[in-house]
């Protein structure tokens, strides 16, 4: 039998009224903030989970929003591209036209006026801009083309395709593709070198060896097998390098100005692979955006599961956390009511 | 004669009534008195050594009335010796999960402000950074304003950890922050109440008076023995005499009326173990008897302070957490750095480049972002505490190595983003790291968090079990000891009868007398 005494009843009331309070407490706090898990003590695997769960949300997100920006961009390049492939098939078809033997000179230079605007509009198009990037331009700040309208050079600045031109985007974990080309590979370019060749003491006039010069009057290089003007002293040789569409164009453009109907034909050709390399790389980055489109929606799918896998771990279920609370209040109402009974109910004393 | 005698007897159980009424109020007075052990007075029947010879009227000669025998206290040795182991073990849990709850709040990850939302930060302006233009001055001073954000939380992280652990035991290099911390204070409670304890002893024999010590005096000594109890986990041995002999471990602190010793704290000088806990002569701290007391403090309140603040691997301590937050700053700056100055990483021909002062062209990047020092440069040495983006780059931001070429000589690709792009993969590639035991870091931090969520839960389950026994113990040994409002009313009663009875004898008596006398009238 337990000897029950006036301190022992009454620490005893004591600590079931804490116990109550502190359990009260508790619900009290998971339903209004209608978290289960608020500290880590709480559940601690839950918190690992939990922990990962948002960082890998964090992740996804950041993928999605890479993938909305290089979409904007890849969305400028197919404009582009589309726009340039306007330009070849008008450019194929003057050139077709001028190709035929019954152009007269006047209709030649008319041409080559058309000519030499589709070239301009080409080198537009090359120094297309998104968001204050050349999108030809490779990794390099440089515009893509500059023209210099003494010699009629067009010059690719940007980064060659030899160099590390692309610019990646991450889509995924540890997966990045890259959202760029370079204008060499898309336009061509056309450099047209003069080199002005010039007697140095030493030099017999007459042979065919002579040196040509820099602008500072020093001998940069020894040029064999030229054709020295006895008059001048003076041989000026031409080379020109040109590549893609708008190295075709130029040649084009050149002959339709020296009225040469064969330079026009034989570079015919060079428009028709133009076309084709407009295509393929308009293929090859309309794919990057369909595996943007592909990654983008299972990216949602697996945030849409993560959010509801999040939801089970931390969320209180509010009708069973509120049904708690009430039947704790319940409880916790009886012992303060058989608290204040036994303390101040009968004893001895009531009955002397 | 006989009436004179009874007159006597009569008198002498008034006597004993009162004592007895006497003991019932202070029985009554101390019902709330915590640790107040129950009195009762035992009476004894006075025995006379007259011999009676077989003569019944001298039987009656012989009887004497009655005399209190002895006032017992009740106690129960075994009971008590319980409580206090008991209340050692729930103060030692109650103040380690209310420590350990404190250190919680410091790494709770999940409520968005700490570590993990500085490290999502930090990736965003990564990714912002890679696309579309790497050279963009504005992506890349938000990328070194996350950068340091990520520090600057590690430190904070730090700072707290460390403070927490100085406002307990100080920082086991400095005296004067040993003298302000939470140890000090409950070490010289210990102290005071040790020479409590040895006055209360010497009370205690001054008081004994061969048979029954003073009930009032045991009942503070043992008192101050629940107090100390709290504090220090203590063997009890109880002498003959009523005194008690203290001690902690197998050494003395008080035998009989002599302190033997009193405890002192003392810095290590090292800031894994920043404390220990000597036994010196008392009022001379400087003369030390026992050196490094400190493990057979395993209980009690100054036990839970010293265990959490210690470098016990099987326990959860204040050091346990901020290892593995240092851990998480260096493999942080560590992998950062490499990418940031590593060539041929983490295979092949490349370098690393980073802008010019002007941002128009590449150079090859040399600087490491994160360090230890900002004078030095150190990237040794890094941790939580220290860590901090090096200044060079924090005053131009182009110093950040975006850019990864085959080619160092091919300045001109100012947009490339490949260096960036392996800060965005480290994210997700645990190859990146080298002393995460091969996981990737914000994981690494998932670990700790819910490792740290499940000390202390372990720790609040056991505090909640050695709830219920410690409160158990203590209802029992109330059971035994305490004072019963009902009982005592009764013995009242039962005191208040036998006082009118021995009244009312005592009235006859005097009226027989009064007869007598006027007999011979």
């Amino acid at each position: 039998m337990l000897r029950v005494t006036t301190l022992g009843t009454a620490n005893s009331m004591l600590n079931y009224i804490l116990n109550g309070e502190s359990k009260y407490y508790e619900l009290s706090e998971e339903s209004a903030s209608g978290l289960k898990v608020r500290k880590p003590s709480d559940d601690p695997s839950a918190t690992k989970s939990l922990l990962n769960i948002d960082s890998q949300l964090s992740k996804s997100n950041g993928y999605l929003n890479n993938m909305t920006i290089a979409q904007n961009e890849l969305n400028v390049l197919d404009d582009t591209m589309s726009s340039l492939t306007n330009l070849v098939e008008k450019a194929t078809d003057l050139a077709t036209e001028a190709s035929n033997g019954t152009y007269s000179n006047k209709n030649m230079d008319d041409i080559k006026i058309q000519i030499d605007g589709i070239i301009q509009s080409a080198v537009d198009l090359a120094n297309t801009q998104y968001d204050g990037t050349y999108i030809f331009s490779g990794t390099a700040a440089a515009k893509p083309y500059t023209i210099n309208s003494g010699t009629g050079t067009i010059t690719y600045n940007g980064t060659p395709s030899s160099g590390d031109y692309q610019r990646y985007t991450t889509i995924s974990d540890g997966i990045s593709v890259p959202i760029n080309t370079t204008g060499d590979q898309v336009f061509g370019s056309y450099n047209s070198t003069t080199v002005v060749t010039d007697t140095v003491s030493g030099d017999v006039a007459g042979t065919t060896t002579a040196h040509s010069k820099d602008a500072n009057g020093n001998a940069v290089t020894t040029v064999t097998n030229v054709t020295l003007n006895t008059t001048t002293g003076k041989t000026t040789t031409t080379t020109q390098v040109y590549t893609g569409f708008i190295g075709s164009l130029k040649q084009i453009s050149n002959g339709l100005g020296n009225h040469d109907q064969a330079a026009v034909s034989t570079n015919l050709d060079g428009l028709t692979t133009a076309l084709d390399v407009v295509s393929v790389n308009r293929t090859k980055f309309a794919s990057v955006s369909n595996r943007f489109q592909i990654t983008q929606d299972s990216i949602k799918m697996a945030i849409g599961q993560l959010k509801s896998y999040k939801t089970d771990l931390e969320d209180a279920d509010l009708s069973q956390v509120l049904a708690e609370l009430s039947s704790q209040q319940t409880s916790l109402q009886a012992t303060y009511s058989i608290t204040s009974q036994l303390m101040s109910g009968k004893s001895l004393m009531d009955y002397i | 004669m006989s009436l004179v005698s009874s007159m006597n007897i009569a008198q002498q159980a008034l006597s004993v009534s009162q004592a007895a009424i006497t003991v019932v109020s202070n029985n009554i007075a101390n019902v709330n008195t915590e640790g107040y052990s129950k009195l009762r007075l035992n009476q004894a029947t006075l025995a006379n050594n007259t011999p009676t010879a077989g003569n019944a009227a001298m039987a009656a000669e012989s009887c004497s009335g009655v005399t209190v025998a002895s006032i017992t206290r009740y106690s129960d040795q075994y009971l008590q010796n319980y409580y206090w182991q008991e209340g050692a073990t729930y103060n030692y849990l109650d103040k380690y999960a209310t420590i350990a709850s404190n250190i919680e709040d410091l790494v709770n990850e999940l409520n968005d402000t700490g570590l993990s939302n500085a490290l999502e930060n930090f990736y965003n302006a990564a990714n912002a950074l890679s696309n579309p233009d790497a050279s963009n001055i504005t992506a890349r001073q938000n990328y070194v304003d996350a950068a340091r954000n990520v520090c600057s939380v590690f430190n904070n992280m730090a700072t707290n950890l460390n403070n927490a652990k100085e406002s307990l035991v100080g920082n086991g290099t400095s005296t004067s922050s040993l003298n302000a911390s939470e140890i000090t204070n409950e070490i010289s409670n210990v102290n005071s109440l040790l020479d409590e304890l040895s006055e209360v002893n010497a009370g205690i024999i001054k008081t004994y008076d061969g048979k029954t010590p003073s009930a009032a005096l045991l009942d503070r000594r043992d008192s101050i023995i629940s107090k100390l109890s709290k504090l220090i986990p203590v063997n009890v041995d109880e002498n003959i005499n009523s005194t008690v002999n203290v001690t902690l471990g197998d050494k003395y602190l008080i035998t009989g009326t002599t302190v033997k010793g009193h405890l002192s704290a003392s810095i290590t000088g090292d800031v894994n173990n920043p404390v220990k806990v000597d036994i010196v002569a008392p009022g001379d701290s400087t003369s030390v008897l026992f050196y490094d007391v400190t493990n057979s403090i395993n209980s009690g309140v100054i036990g839970a302070i010293l265990d959490i603040c210690g470098s016990d691997s099987n326990k959860f301590t204040i050091k346990g957490v901020l290892d593995s937050v240092n851990t998480m700053a260096s493999e942080f700056a560590a992998s950062l750095n490499r990418i940031q100055t590593s060539t041929n990483y983490p295979s092949g021909t490349n370098t690393p480049m980073c802008l010019n002062p002007a941002g128009t062209a590449l150079q090859i990047s040399v600087n490491p972002m994160f360090v230890s020092d900002t004078t030095t440069h150190a990237t040794t040495g890094i941790t939580a505490a220290n860590i901090t983006v090096d200044t060079p780059i924090i005053s131009n931001p182009y110093l950040v190595a975006a850019a990864r070429v085959t080619d160092p000589n091919n300045i001109n690709e100012i947009k490339n983003n490949s260096n960036i792009k392996m800060v965005i993969d480290a994210r997700s590639n645990p190859s990146y790291y080298t002393g995460l035991g091969g996981t990737t870091l914000e994981k690494y931090l998932a670990n700790t968090v819910s490792s740290v969520g499940s000390d202390i839960e372990n720790i609040n389950n056991r505090f909640k079990s050695q709830t219920l026994v410690f409160n158990q113990v203590e209802t029992k040994l109330q059971s035994a000891i305490g004072v019963n409002m009902d009982e005592e009313l009764t013995e009242l009663i039962k005191y208040q009868r036998a006082y009118e009875a021995a009244a009312r004898v005592f009235g006859v008596c005097k009226d027989i007398m009064d007869e007598l006398v006027n007999l011979g009238r």
